[in-house]
């Protein structure tokens, strides 16, 4: 069996009227790389330091190894918090900041040195013990910070966004580093911060937070790719929301059958009634397709958008009374361009047999029901060095941002040009 | 500011001739009368001579008083940053009020301090409020004998210089980053040992800055010791006055003004080398 190392039951803080930690319980398991996700004041700070006992909770409860932390300080708690400002002690040198925690548990001195070579090795310090701190660079402070937390061996490291005051390049390869001395000490880290990519990088599990309160916990990707609501699909990455006006099922039998039978969302309701009534019907379709069931979204504008959703998923739409302020969401690295067929047929062919011809679509693809495939105008073209950023403007689907790599594929791509474009029907995530 | 005075060097000129008028001119005249035997005046030979500050050195009664001063203003200096610490940390730390307690801090600032010393007159003398609240709770018998003494001028001292401790205290105290104290406890400090060696350390400077705004100004003060001190409680600063106004022997005078000048300055010296000031100054060009 798993072991949580730190567990929260229904915890609550207030400051005054504003509820900064809205009855939050969430469970950490041990050695794992936890992240605290959400904007700011969504109360990620509050909640890391609750756990490491620098201010007490209003209701709940904190358990760290099984224990509760009820009126028990930050000295007396297996926690160490690396702080935002790091807040290195200035009139110490690093070694004096490195031992200190050491020193006040009144280490043996051979023992002191022992660990502060071990973990002078792990940071990547060793050789600057004399230095002052003014005199290191703000990776260097960074890792002195971390040295000092980790020095006394916590069972937690509480991390408050300590790599926000860093400049980007060095920032990315901090994460790396982070996430190397974690696998390597072994030791739980709890990290907060309000940088999406940094949390998607590091992390075996994140929780998106807002409003005091938890929205989803996941691994990374189970957030990325599958966010529960709109907030974390909006807050983790950059995303298309098209409004829909209604939905409508898919003929009930195979897809790609032409005959397709539109119905309203209130047909739906009374099949969900039904199938309550009755079992299954036994079909010799695959499980998958049984789980899963196709539907038609009829967007504000009118265009159509098919989509493969879980049944459980579609029933707790049909539940809803009305189909207002339904979205349907998808990223813009989901959606696959291709060239016009009728633009430049020749090069076209060139790209598939040079190889690059993955974007041919055959007529068979498009008919198959399996994409959905559209015709648009490109509006704008951001280059972006590794990525190209594009906004598509289609009838069907209305305006939609779409990215893709920077292959020679795309160079040509001008604003104004005609494209066509397509998603599979499993992408994307309908909101209600 | 600094661009303006940049692009515009003539702007420097008021402030300099304020300067050199009010500073440099007397420092220069207390500086030539100190080494010579006369007035300069025409007709008189003027002569150079040492012998102003022999005199110091040779009578007894000089000595005394020099060592009495010191002792006066080291133990004002002493309490005063006993007292402004807690006053400052509170102010820096535990309150969000401190604008407006720095301003109440300063309101007896606005009456003059030769009044409040007067004031401390009514209050310590033999019946005064003290002795008559003592007597009347019959804790003494006879009227205690505080004014005149050098208690009353030290207590006087500490009255008027204290908030000139408070300020540059509660300056530093207030820019140690509250997290410092955090991650000193985080790290397994008990609270009173993550005082010492944060927040204590940390406004050392403060303290020396502080130090030398009361010891300088304390060594030399007259008026205090004047108004609250009996004979055997003078300080230098009354000598110097009445060898100017009284005497009339300016030259003694400045060599004594001169004498008390490179004390304060020596002491200051020695207690920033013992305090390791320079070390604290480089750690804190954060």
């Amino acid at each position: 069996m798993e072991k949580y190392i730190v567990e929260l039951k229904n915890v609550v803080k207030k400051f005054g009227n504003f509820t900064a930690v809205d009855n939050i319980s969430l469970k950490i398991k041990e050695g794992s790389f936890f992240s605290l996700l959400g904007p700011s004041g969504c109360g990620k700070t509050t909640t890391l330091r609750m756990i490491g006992g620098f201010i007490d909770t209003d209701k709940g409860d904190i358990l760290i190894d099984s224990s509760n932390m009820k009126g028990v300080p930050p000295n007396k708690r297996s926690t160490s918090l690396v702080f935002q400002n790091l807040a290195l002690f200035p009139h110490m040198n690093v070694k004096d900041n490195i031992i200190y925690g050491l020193k006040k548990r009144k280490t043996p001195p051979d023992i002191i040195n022992e660990k502060l070579k071990r973990i002078l090795n792990i940071v990547n310090l060793s050789g600057l013990e004399h230095r002052r701190i003014t005199e290191l660079s703000g990776g260097q402070q960074q890792r002195v910070a971390l040295a000092r937390s980790l020095i006394i061996e916590p069972e937690i490291l509480l991390l408050d966004e300590p790599l926000a005051n860093l400049d980007k390049k060095l920032r990315i390869s901090m994460q790396y580093e982070l996430k190397e001395i974690q696998k390597r000490i072994g030791t739980t880290f709890l990290y907060v911060t309000h940088d999406q990519g940094e949390a998607l990088a590091m992390s075996d599990t994140i929780a998106v937070m807002n409003d005091g309160k938890i929205i989803q916990t996941g691994s990374p990707s189970e957030i990325y790719n599958h966010p529960s609501d709109i907030f974390v699909a909006d807050f983790i990455g950059a995303g298309n929301f098209i409004e829909l006006k209604a939905l409508k099922k898919l003929g009930s039998k195979e897809f790609g059958n032409e005959n397709i039978h539109l119905k309203d969302i209130n047909d739906i309701q009374d099949n969900v009634e039904d199938r309550k009534n009755q079992p299954e019907p036994l079909t010799n379709q695959s499980n998958h397709v049984n789980e899963f069931e196709s539907i038609i979204c009829i967007t504000k504008a009118g265009g159509k958008i098919i989509h493969r959703m879980k049944k459980d998923n579609l029933r707790k739409i049909s539940l809803k009374d009305s189909a207002q302020n339904m979205v349907f969401f998808i990223r813009p690295e989901k959606i696959s361009l291709m060239r016009n067929l009728s633009f430049k047929a020749d090069n076209y062919i060139e790209d598939a047999e040079n190889g690059t011809g993955s974007r041919f679509l055959r007529q068979e693809d498009i008919d198959s029901k399996e994409i959905n495939f559209y015709q648009g105008i490109i509006e704008s073209i951001i280059f972006e060095g590794p990525d190209i950023r594009l906004v598509i403007n289609s009838n069907q689907a209305g305006r939609l941002k779409a990215e893709v790599k920077n292959e020679r594929f795309f160079l040509g791509l001008t604003v104004g040009s005609s494209i066509d474009f397509f998603w599979n029907i499993e992408e994307g995530t309908v909101f209600f | 500011m600094s661009q303006l005075l940049k692009n515009n060097k003539k702007l420097i000129y008021p402030g300099f001739l304020w300067f050199l008028f009010f500073f440099i001119f007397p420092l220069t005249v207390i500086l030539v009368y100190a080494f010579i035997d006369n007035f300069l005046r025409s007709g008189t030979d003027v002569n150079f001579t040492f012998d102003n500050f022999l005199i110091i050195f040779q009578r007894k009664h000089y000595l005394l008083l020099l060592g009495r001063s010191i002792r006066i203003s080291l133990i004002t200096t002493f309490f005063s940053i006993a007292f402004a610490y807690p006053i400052a940390y509170f102010l820096a730390k535990k309150t969000k009020y401190d604008k407006i307690l720095i301003v109440a801090l300063m309101i007896p600032f606005w009456v003059n301090y030769l009044i409040r010393t007067f004031a401390w007159k009514l209050i310590i003398s033999e019946n005064g409020i003290i002795n008559k609240i003592l007597t009347s709770l019959n804790i003494i018998d006879e009227p205690l004998r505080i004014l005149y003494t050098e208690f009353a001028v030290i207590l006087g001292l500490i009255y008027t210089h204290t908030p000139m401790m408070i300020l540059p205290l509660y300056a530093t105290i207030s820019r140690i980053d509250n997290s410092l104290l955090e991650a000193a406890l985080d790290l397994g400090a008990s609270k009173s040992r993550a005082f010492f060696d944060i927040i204590l350390r940390l406004s050392l400077t403060g303290i020396f800055a502080g130090t030398v705004l009361v010891f300088i100004p304390v060594l030399g003060s007259f008026a205090i010791p004047a108004i609250l001190g009996g004979t055997d409680s003078m300080m230098i600063g009354n000598i110097i006055e009445s060898q100017f106004i009284e005497v009339g022997n300016w030259n003694f005078g400045s060599a004594f003004t001169l004498t008390l000048a490179l004390i304060s300055l020596a002491m200051i010296f020695i207690y920033s080398k013992f305090f390791g000031l320079q070390s604290i100054y480089k750690n804190q060009e954060i």
